[in-house]
């Protein structure tokens, strides 16, 4: 993966440029691993989707400071979702606000169905650290690598940390009556 | 895709269409409340206009007003520019206000201003070195005379007479000649960029350094045109 051309590397230039062909591209390639990744951190879909809208906006802001491929492109959007998503569980746990409620400033008519409630609460068992780790291994699919780079930790501490992550949620998960293959 | 963790993929999300167009919008906002981007800070920017102000605006602006004469836009311009070059040439301020003599001559205009420049002029040409500059005003001086004479007009104010103390306005009108038709005070008002009257300084006389008398003749064009500036 390293070594071979990432699908954004073609639109870098242009998102420097602030061109809207490149963002859009970048957009389409990156919007629903992002919302996926947002969701699954904070389990009220207008919310994710309100994160990454707000992670884009910032890419337009510091587009000429985007250096890299097109990896870093989308390594830069996960990482400005992973920190939104943080504030975000850190104000909820301040306001104790459950995960099932809708937070404020939600609005009505972007309604969702939640997440299955065992699930919420399987992941929510889970730190905040590794609920990042699941959800980009396991929900969006980035490798242990990328992973390291979004997290700003090194590759086997990414590892290490995700085996043991794998181990609660498993074991979570097997509590909320959740049996294996369930969906 | 596999996953160890099936019961994840609830969490997999395809974003709708019409959450797609509302972001894309926001997007687009961004992109366009975007400010213009300079290549250089604001700092630089305002470093690099003075720069360009007093290495070219204002040598641009001091060749412009060159030929400026009282009451032109520039002329404070070359006022302001004249001490500068003095110092590479002593008699740049003469040669300006003879040549500015001899140019309100030309254009015929009211005796006042004629007055003023006559004065300033005399008041620059004392102390040059050059015979020539004294021999110039001295002809417009005769050339004002034969021109009056030709009207009948006999005010001209006697070349070593010195004007009334007080008379901002430089009227050349002999205190005892009724038949002046020179301006006096008000007729023409005294522009700001008067240089101020030296009290004591006579006027100058057709006694040039060489203790020579100019005579009256036609204006020398092929006068003192060289500047010798050589402040770049």
């Amino acid at each position: 993966m390293t070594t071979t051309e990432h699908p954004l590397d073609r639109w870098v230039d242009g998102v420097r440029r602030r061109s809207e062909d490149a963002l859009r591209a970048v957009y389409e390639q990156t919007v629903d691993d992002l919302t996926s990744f947002a969701y699954g951190m904070l389990h009220h879909r207008p919310t994710a989707e309100d994160m990454v809208q707000e992670a884009f906006v910032e890419l337009v802001r510091a587009a000429d400071s985007i250096e890299g491929s097109g990896r870093s492109i989308r390594v830069w959007l996960f990482k400005s979702v992973r920190f939104r998503c943080l504030d975000e569980l850190r104000r909820r746990k301040r306001q104790a606000i459950p995960s099932d409620r809708l937070p404020d400033g939600g609005t009505e008519d972007r309604l969702y169905e939640p997440p299955d409630p065992r699930l919420q609460k399987a992941l929510g068992e889970l730190s905040s650290r590794h609920r990042v780790l699941i959800v980009l291994r396991h929900v969006v699919g980035l490798s242990g690598e990328e992973i390291a780079e979004v997290t700003g930790a090194t590759r086997t501490a990414v590892y290490g940390a995700l085996g043991r992550a794998e181990r609660k949620l498993r074991s979570a998960l097997d509590r909320a009556g959740y049996e294996r293959g369930d969906r | 895709m596999e996953t160890r963790f099936p019961e994840l993929r609830e969490l997999e999300i395809t974003v709708s269409d019409e959450t797609r167009d509302r972001q894309w919008v926001a997007i687009q906002q961004a992109i366009a409340a975007v400010p213009e981007v300079h290549p250089f800070p604001l700092r630089r920017r305002v470093a690099l206009w003075a720069a360009a102000v007093f290495t070219v605006g204002l040598p641009a602006g001091a060749v412009a007003a060159e030929d400026s004469i009282p009451g032109d836009l520039l002329y404070p311009v070359k006022l302001a520019v004249e001490p500068v070059r003095a110092l590479f040439d002593s008699d740049v301020i003469a040669v300006h206000r003879v040549e500015e003599l001899e140019e309100i001559v030309e254009l015929d205009a009211s005796p006042a201003e004629v007055d003023r420049a006559l004065e300033r002029a005399d008041d620059a040409t004392e102390s040059v070195t050059s015979p020539e500059l004294t021999q110039r005003v001295e002809r417009v001086r005769q050339m004002l005379r034969d021109r009056r004479a030709d009207v009948g007009d006999v005010t001209d104010r006697p070349v070593d007479r010195q004007p009334p103390a007080g008379d901002e306005a430089g009227t050349t009108t002999a205190p005892e000649d009724d038949r002046s038709t020179t301006t006096t005070v008000g007729d023409q008002p005294a522009t700001t960029d008067d240089p101020p009257r030296d009290s004591d300084s006579g006027p100058s006389t057709t006694q040039t350094r060489d203790g020579t008398t100019s005579t009256s003749g036609p204006r020398d064009d092929s006068g003192f045109r060289d500047e010798g500036s050589t402040d770049g």
